[in-house]
């Protein structure tokens, strides 16, 4: 277990904002069990980030359910709605045309088309309102500045607890987090704006 | 992490295609750790491909040249460039759309209906299965558009508001098609690259040069594995899969009331629907195979993609088999129990015409082949197996070329009653679309995460909780019993 | 043979200001949107805008072209507008086409001074359908119109020596000829011969009259290879005159035909068709008449017949003389007969008897002159009152046969010193045995005057463009001699003369061909108030009150029979003219070499049409390339098994094979004039058939695959067994329909209708169009598929695409041999869009390109197509076209080429534009990749309402006549108003023969068919069905 590394006074070369702690756990276990003394430290403005979705989290961080479900509705119910109209409209309403004797609103005959509007609707809605939800696309990030946080991807856990939360005081957190189990702390720097 | 090691090297080289429902057979073999799996996979994209690669690409190259200059003399001369003819309006052009449609279902059914029953075994292949997924619907999708007398008008089949105030026809079976299949590929596309992006965010994090660096770093979209985004990603992703589910059964349902709501004796069946879908599942098994076999031979993916998948898929292969076969059955049974002249005639004449072989081909290729994966010796046999789905490719082309040509030659009034050859254009543009669809699937060999490491890694022993705390988390797991890889597997000890 | 490439074609210009450049034209020019206000669209809101420019894209929508320019035409600007004449509204001109010394009475619409449809004149005796309101033309007549505009007619005088030969023109020619013809009128026309074909033409007999007498040692020739003058030799001996018969079908209630194809063939064939067709209609009355024909070959009229009898030649002739023998015509030693011989001519003999005055025997015009004796003499023992005789005319001329024989003698022996050929083409089609090329050769100065540039024009010093019947003044006579004046419908195209105009140049006469034809008339019309009846004689196109007076002189007895020995050995082959290429002056036109075979459904070639027990025996299978020797003589011809066609006769059609044809006709076929000599000019025995061991690619409409067993049972059922009904074909014989008179009815599969929508609407408003199809009155002859080819511009697409099932005719005739090969039944099914109320092919349509419109149309929509061909494959009647190519744009005789322009260019570039002249201004010509079908002649129906409307008249049954309806010479095809309960078409629909086929599929067609019923004698009447044979069951 390495010390955290912090960097010695005064040899800061530019003024760095801290955005907060940045610590590395090695194994599934160690990062649920640290989430847990983080979540009942009442830390509010921290995250866990992990190369595949750990079962348990949610649980261990205290995450509330997405609404992304009810906006797929909507999407599904707006998709829906669309198909039947534009079926309506061209076929009964704006150009009205005699085919085969049927109807001209032949409402069997137009569901597929319904159908698949729904479903179109629906998936693109859960698409982007996934991506709009976890603000993505987001190519910059201080989190993308640390070295060791390439393996994210890869093999490694890592929670950080930022700045701005107000129970963030510094040593404190540090302690916190290496007391958890954490193999390697690191602060979070980045350029003054 | 000692556990896992010894773990590893108990499961090494073990046999995974236990059929003892006690025992949990290991999904990834080798001994692997995140890191072994990262590696396998993402170096793939890294490494100089191998000389088969190359060999390969260039002959999908070839044919997909092919297929430009059959495209082109097509559109400047007209469809008639083709066999097509009356009463045989419709041929090669819509076999080969059938059968890419067809091909393309395997894909979508591994993500989502394998996803949604829990299958776990799906993770090494379904990446695969839905690339070929989306490719085989680009070859699909090229086949509608041409084969109409006036391609450069096609995009009249979309209801886009037009200078002659005109709109497109909601009753027709074939604008069905345009919304199922532009629907699917849409949804398809966004399956796939959603379930890449944690992927393509490891390429990126591995990436060496700016161009990989950029290119990847913005697919990657800045995925930084986020647990608020990975609950967010798993529900998308589920909610995904939940809609793939009826889309992709309703897409081929719909590709079949092209024929099943139409007059024409042999095509009008109501059987059509569940037995289109079926022969789908069929087919696209038989190419997933097909393009897995060499794949992981060619990129050391065997510990990944292990013998049990490919059993597996063998199965499933054997099972949508039968329920084609039994389909044949019940056309026959229907068309004489309808007493309908025209309906008999055309199953007698599909059996006994002058067009027979390709019926008797069609038998043979999706009836009489599967039965070999009755046995174990079969399924676990890569040679058997890949012989077979070979089989099951050319026969359910031969499927669709019976039901939409045979059918077609002898109608109602003998007077037109036709016949059928093909031009060299329509075969060129057959295997041009395999040039289209291979050139394609290599290139996303090369360049693309063609596992999904972090599904895999999900299933292996690692990614769980050892000591789960409290009971609400048991609930949560995602293996039922975590301990199996404390259990030896069977013929796993010298 | 070596053809100097023609000059490059005219200049065409839009107007004569263009042509003169003036500079008010420039300026014009310069400023394009004259009188273009731009304030007005700045001043325009963007709505306005849009819906501005949406109605000129829509606009141009109607059109194929786009929003490109029309296709440029010559345009003929008048002087001086002439009064009566409405631009674009088609006007009619009644004229006469002479073939083979026939004239057919013919009314020609012209569009703006353009003639592009040919039909029937219905106030000549000879063309109107019984009942007078419409007029008949064949599928020769109507296809006329295309040679017209074929690019291939010959554009200039060609002058010839040996090999050399070049362009000249009619000054040098009129400068030689004049030199020649001197020196000829001073030695009184002393080695002066000229050949002519067959003309009824009292102005060519007028010239003819002036030539000789200005040159009383002339030679004067006629020939044609399809002759009548058997007949006038049989009647000379059989009644001591030259006499022509004329058939009064509608008194006969029996009549019997030996190797007579008087429904196809004859050259009165369409009054007999009318006729005939009257007494069939009247099957609901049971006033059938009843037909036995006993022939050898398989003919039109065969198919029709209610008893027939496949012969070989010499089998025909013994069958008359028994006949004759048995009426006591004829006495002499008994004719030994086969069975089957025997109970026709006891079945015959009864029913002729019986008949008495209302029967009548008529015999083919190429059987011996004694046939023809026979015939006059057993008419005159039934006093038949169904036959009358008028005087042939030209009694003074020698036989065609012996004609060219002595003219080739001459030229062979150098005494003609100047030949002069008016028509024909004698080096194609004279007697083999001649050798009428070699001796033309010879001659010093020969001249010919022809449509084309062809094989005898090639052999002689000079060719001369000649005027098409529809450029020039001329006249005949109808086969009862009535006269009738051709007027011209447009300037010749290529500056061609008439025979009449060239004659006048040649004897220094300085006359156009109207007055000839006026100093002609002036013997034939009444003198005093000649200008009135002329403009009658224009206008009504016909004089009738000069019909030739009837004569019926006093049988001669005729010598006894005497049997011939006819020797069985070898095949018999049988000459007879094509059904489309004639003898071969149609081989040029598309039209007619597209034109399935009525019989073969064979297109682009003839072959040789053979017995399937023959062809069993000879181990010959279709398509198999056969070598047909007789007299040291052969030809290498493509077998094709005729149902019905006589063991051990050969039919080889005459017509094909022609090797300076033009483009489109040049080695069509084989050419099976070599077989035929002097002699044998109809029929030759002792042929030897040998296989050569090659295939030839047979292009067949139908039956095209040959069938396997499960398809002929299929078939079968469908068709139903020789004189029943099946699924889609009913009829019955006369006997059975009175017995069982709703029998149309019975066995109909699916009877239930279960209609999930409730329509729309009724598509009744303001009318509701329908059709109906008399199966009884049908005799197959095609002139509806040519006459509805001419009318919609559908276009030819050549060998290689009927080989590959893409024929684009909207209409065909559906044939179905029913019963054994050897002695089938045929039905014939007028077969085309059926305009479905709940039409199949609309609700597959993506893009709504073909509707229902609400007087019950089945509309096609052709700039809205796209081409998905899925309202082909959901017909079950498959009478949709698809325009696989540009056929307009490809050549027939050729493949298909790549297009590098804008497709909907192709159009206006690359078709002929002397070939555009043909098309029908009120229907438009369909691009590639559009998918085409009956329309029920939509734009008739418009011109017909709008016409009534614009006169605020209510419309009349009839004032609607769709093109294959106004051709038929039977009346079989009825179109009209189902509204209207007295129209003609609904009095059909509720006639209890009609059915629609097809309609247990709930297509609900508003094409209705009345089935066949058949008049056998009870002696060949087919045994009543056994129960309820159902063919699905």
């Amino acid at each position: 277990m390495s010390a955290p590394s912090y960097p010695a006074a005064g040899a800061v070369p530019a003024p760095r904002v801290l955005v907060g702690l940045l610590a590395e756990f090695e194994d599934v276990d160690g990062v649920v069990s640290a989430a847990k003394c983080v979540r009942d430290a009442g830390f509010q403005r921290w995250d866990v980030h992990s190369p595949f979705p750990i079962h348990g989290i949610d649980r261990a961080m205290g995450i509330r359910a997405t609404v992304l479900p009810w906006l797929v509705l909507g999407g599904g119910v707006a998709g829906v709605s669309a198909g039947l109209l534009v079926a309506w409209y061209a076929n009964a309403f704006d150009y009205p045309l005699y085919v085969s004797g049927k109807p001209l609103m032949s409402l069997p005959a137009f569901i597929p088309v319904i159908f698949e509007l729904g479903v179109l609707l629906a998936a693109l809605t859960a698409v982007f309102g996934m991506l709009g939800l976890n603000r993505l696309p987001m190519l910059h990030n201080p989190l993308f500045h640390s070295e060791r946080f390439r393996r994210v991807t890869n093999d490694r856990f890592f929670i950080v607890i930022e700045a701005t939360d107000p129970l963030f005081a510094e040593p404190a957190v540090a302690e916190l987090l290496l007391s958890a189990g954490a193999v390697h702390v690191e602060r979070m720097e980045t350029e003054e704006d | 992490m000692a556990t896992v090691d010894t773990v590893s090297q108990q499961v090494d080289r073990v046999d995974n295609t236990t059929d003892d429902p006690t025992v949990r057979a290991p999904l990834v073999l080798g001994g692997k750790d995140f890191t072994a799996v990262t590696e396998t996979v993402a170096s793939i994209a890294q490494r100089k491909p191998p000389l088969a690669w190359y060999i390969a690409f260039g002959i999908s190259l070839a044919l997909l040249g092919l297929l430009g200059a059959c495209l082109a003399y097509l559109v400047s001369t007209g469809v008639g460039v083709w066999g097509n003819n009356q009463p045989v309006a419709w041929a090669f052009d819509i076999v080969n759309f059938v059968f890419w449609v067809g091909i393309g279902h395997a894909g979508t059914l591994i993500s989502a209906i394998l996803f949604l029953l829990r299958q776990n075994w799906r993770t090494s292949i379904n990446r695969f299965a839905e690339a070929m997924t989306i490719f085989a619907v680009v070859c699909a999708g090229l086949f509608p558009a041409i084969h109409v007398g006036r391609p450069w008008l096609a995009y009249w089949l979309f209801p886009i508001p037009n200078q002659m105030g005109m709109w497109p026809q909601f009753r027709s079976p074939l604008l069905w098609d345009v919304f199922a299949v532009s629907t699917y590929a849409t949804v398809s596309l966004l399956f796939w690259y959603v379930g890449m992006l944690p992927d393509l965010a490891t390429l990126r994090d591995r990436a060496v040069g700016k161009v990989r660096q950029i290119v990847y770093g913005v697919l990657a979209l800045g995925w930084n594995g986020s647990s608020r985004h990975w609950h967010r990603f798993e529900r998308a992703y589920l909610l995904l899969a939940a809609l793939a589910t009826p889309l992709v059964l309703s897409v081929h349902s719909v590709v079949s009331f092209d024929f099943a709501t139409s007059q024409v004796a042999g095509w009008h069946t109501t059987l059509f629907p569940p037995y289109f879908v079926a022969g789908a599942v069929f087919g696209g098994f038989a190419m997933v195979i097909t393009l897995a076999v060499p794949a992981r031979q060619l990129f050391g993916l065997k510990d990944l993609i292990t013998l049990r998948h490919l059993e597996n898929m063998c199965k499933v292969l054997l099972g949508t088999g039968l329920i084609v076969a039994y389909a044949y059955g019940t056309e026959l049974f229907i068309a004489w129990y309808s007493g309908a002249h025209y309906e008999r005639f055309a199953f007698i004449n599909r059996f006994r015409g002058p067009m027979a072989w390709s019926a008797w081909l069609m038998v043979l290729c999706n009836v009489v082949a599967p039965q070999l994966l009755w046995f174990k010796k079969a399924r676990t046999n890569v040679w058997v197996m890949l012989v077979v789905a070979m089989f099951v490719n050319v026969g359910m082309w031969f499927e669709r070329f019976v039901i939409i040509v045979t059918s077609l030659t002898r109608d109602y009034l003998p007077s037109s009653w036709g016949g059928y050859s093909p031009t060299w254009v329509d075969l060129g543009m057959l295997a041009g679309s395999f040039g289209l669809f291979f050139t394609l699937f290599l290139l996303f060999l090369r360049f693309g995460p063609v596992v999904a490491m972090a599904e895999v890694k999900t299933v292996m022993p690692q990614a769980h909780l050892k000591h789960p705390t409290t009971a609400d988390e048991r609930k949560f797991d995602y293996q039922p019993d975590e301990h199996h890889h404390h259990r030896p597997a069977r013929g796993g000890h010298p | 043979m070596d053809k100097p490439t023609p000059q490059t074609g005219k200049q065409y210009w839009r107007s004569l200001e263009v042509l003169a450049e003036t500079p008010q034209v420039r300026q014009l020019i310069e400023q394009e949107f004259a009188g273009y206000d731009p304030a007005a669209i700045q001043s325009m809101s963007r709505r306005g805008f849009m819906k501005v420019m949406g109605a000129s894209m829509a606009l141009a929508g109607l059109t194929l072209s786009g929003c490109r320019r029309w296709p440029e035409q010559r345009l003929a600007p008048y002087s001086a507008a002439p009064s009566n004449r409405i631009p674009g509204v088609p006007e009619q001109y009644a004229t006469v086409m002479d073939v083979g010394g026939v004239a057919m009475g013919l009314l020609v619409s012209s569009h703006d001074g353009r003639p592009v449809k040919v039909e029937g004149n219905p106030s000549h005796p000879f063309a109107r359908t019984f009942g007078g309101r419409l007029g008949a033309a064949d599928a020769m007549a109507q296809a006329s119109v295309l040679e017209l505009y074929d690019p291939d007619r010959s554009r200039q005088v060609v002058q010839r020596d040996g090999q050399q030969s070049q362009y000249s023109d009619w000054e040098k020619f009129s400068a030689a000829a004049a030199a020649a013809f001197a020196t000829l009128g001073k030695a009184q026309g002393q080695g002066l011969a000229i050949l002519s074909e067959a003309s009824s033409s009292p102005s060519v007999a007028d010239m003819k009259r002036r030539l000789l007498a200005a040159m009383p040692q002339a030679q004067w020739y006629e020939y044609e290879p399809m002759s009548s003058d058997n007949r006038r030799q049989g009647t000379r001996q059989a009644a001591g005159r030259e006499l022509r018969d004329i058939l009064h079908l509608t008194d006969a209630d029996v009549v019997v035909l030996l190797d007579a194809d008087i429904l196809a063939s004859h050259p009165a064939h369409l009054r007999y068709a009318a006729d005939w067709a009257a007494r069939r209609r009247q099957a609901d009355q049971g006033n059938m008449n009843r037909v036995y024909i006993a022939e050898s070959r398989f003919s039109v009229t065969g198919m029709a017949a209610d008893r027939r009898l496949a012969l070989r030649p010499a089998r025909v002739m013994a069958l008359l003389e028994a006949l004759a023998q048995r009426l006591g015509a004829v006495g002499g030693e008994a004719v030994s007969l086969s069975d089957e011989e025997r109970k026709f001519v006891d079945a015959s003999v009864a029913d002729l008897h019986a008949a008495g005055k209302r029967a009548v025997v008529a015999v083919g015009e190429h059987l011996s002159p004694r046939a023809h004796a026979l015939a006059y003499a057993i008419n005159s023992a039934l006093h038949s009152g169904a036959v009358r005789y008028v005087a042939e005319p030209g009694v003074d001329r020698p036989s065609h046969v012996a004609a060219i024989t002595e003219l080739t003698r001459q030229m062979a022996q150098r005494q003609v010193k100047t030949l002069l050929i008016l028509g024909g083409n004698p080096a194609y089609d004279g007697p083999a045995d001649l050798e009428f090329s070699k001796a033309l050769g010879t001659v010093p100065l020969s001249i010919h005057l022809s449509h084309y540039d062809n094989e005898t024009s090639a052999l002689c010093r000079w060719h001369l463009p000649r005027a098409h019947y529809l450029e020039c003044w001329g006249d005949g006579r109808a086969w009862d001699l009535t006269p009738s004046v051709a007027q011209p419908l447009i300037q010749p195209l290529f500056g061609g003369k008439s025979v009449i105009e060239l004659l006048a140049l040649l004897m220094g006469e300085a006359l156009d061909g109207e007055q000839i034809v006026r100093r002609t008339w002036q013997s034939i019309l009444a003198k005093d108030d000649f200008e009135k009846a002329w403009r009658r004689v224009l206008h009504d196109g016909v004089l009738r009150e000069a019909a030739g007076a009837y004569v019926q002189p006093q049988a001669v007895q005729q010598s006894p029979t005497r049997s011939a020995a006819s020797s069985l050995a070898g095949f018999d082959l049988r000459f007879a003219a094509d059904y489309r290429t004639y003898d071969g002056r149609w081989a040029n036109n598309g039209w007619l070499q597209e034109l399935p075979d009525p019989l073969t459904k064979l297109t682009w070639d003839n072959a040789a049409l053979l017995a399937p027990a023959d062809a069993q025996s000879l181990g010959v299978s279709q398509g198999d390339l056969l070598r047909i020797s007789v007299g040291g003589r052969s030809i290498d011809i493509a077998a094709c098994l005729l149902p019905g066609q006589p063991a051990g006769v050969i039919t080889l059609p005459l017509g094909y094979g022609r090797w300076a044809s033009g483009s489109v006709g040049t080695k069509v076929g084989v050419n099976t004039y070599p077989l035929r000599t002097g002699q044998d000019m109809h029929y030759v025995g002792g042929a030897t058939v040998k296989r050569t061991g090659r295939v030839y690619p047979l292009a067949l409409t139908q039956d095209h695959h040959l069938l396997n067993d499960v398809g002929k049972q299929a078939r079968d059922a469908r068709i139903g067994s020789k004189g029943q009904s099946g699924l889609i074909i009913r009829e019955t014989t006369l006997d059975q329909y009175k017995a069982d008179p709703k029998f149309a009815h019975r066995d109909v599969h699916g009877g239930v209708h279960l209609q999930l929508f409730e329509p729309p609407r009724k598509f009744n408003d303001p009318h509701a169009w329908g059709m109906a199809i008399d199966m009884s009155s049908c005799i197959g002859c095609s002139g509806c598929v040519v006459a509805c080819q001419a009318e919609n511009n559908v276009p030819v697409v050549g060998k290689d695409q009927v080989l590959a099932g893409r024929e684009m005719h909207w209409l065909r005739v559906d044939r179905y041999f029913k019963g054994e090969p050897a002695d089938p039944a045929v039905v014939n099914q007028v077969m085309l869009c059926q305009h479905c109320e709940t039409a199949p092919c609309e609700q597959v349509c993506p893009v709504a390109a073909t509707v229902h419109d609400t007087e019950g149309l089945n509309t096609m929509v052709y700039n809205r197509c796209i081409g998905t061909r899925y309202c082909s494959n959901n017909c079950p009647y498959k009478v949709r076209r698809f325009n696989y190519f540009d056929f307009h744009a490809k050549d027939p005789r050729g493949g298909a080429k790549p297009w590098p322009g804008l497709p909907d260019t192709q159009q206006r570039q690359a078709i002929d534009q002397i070939k555009q002249m043909v098309f029908n201004p009120e229907v438009t010509v369909r691009m590639r990749g559009v998918m085409e079908k009956c329309t029920y002649c939509v734009q008739r129906i418009r011109a017909a309402t709008s016409e009534r409307r614009i006169a605020g008249q209510k419309l009349m049954d009839g004032d609607v006549v769709t093109a294959c309806q106004q051709a038929c010479p039977t009346q079989a095809i009825v179109f009209g108003d189902l509204n209207d309960p007295n129209s003609a078409v609904s009095q059909l629909h509720r006639n209890q023969r009609a059915y629609g086929v097809l309609e247990e599929l709930n297509t609900q067609p508003r094409t209705k068919y009345l089935a066949r019923i058949t008049n056998p004698d009870p002696g060949s009447a087919p045994a009543p069905k056994p129960g309820k044979d159902h063919g699905g069951h």
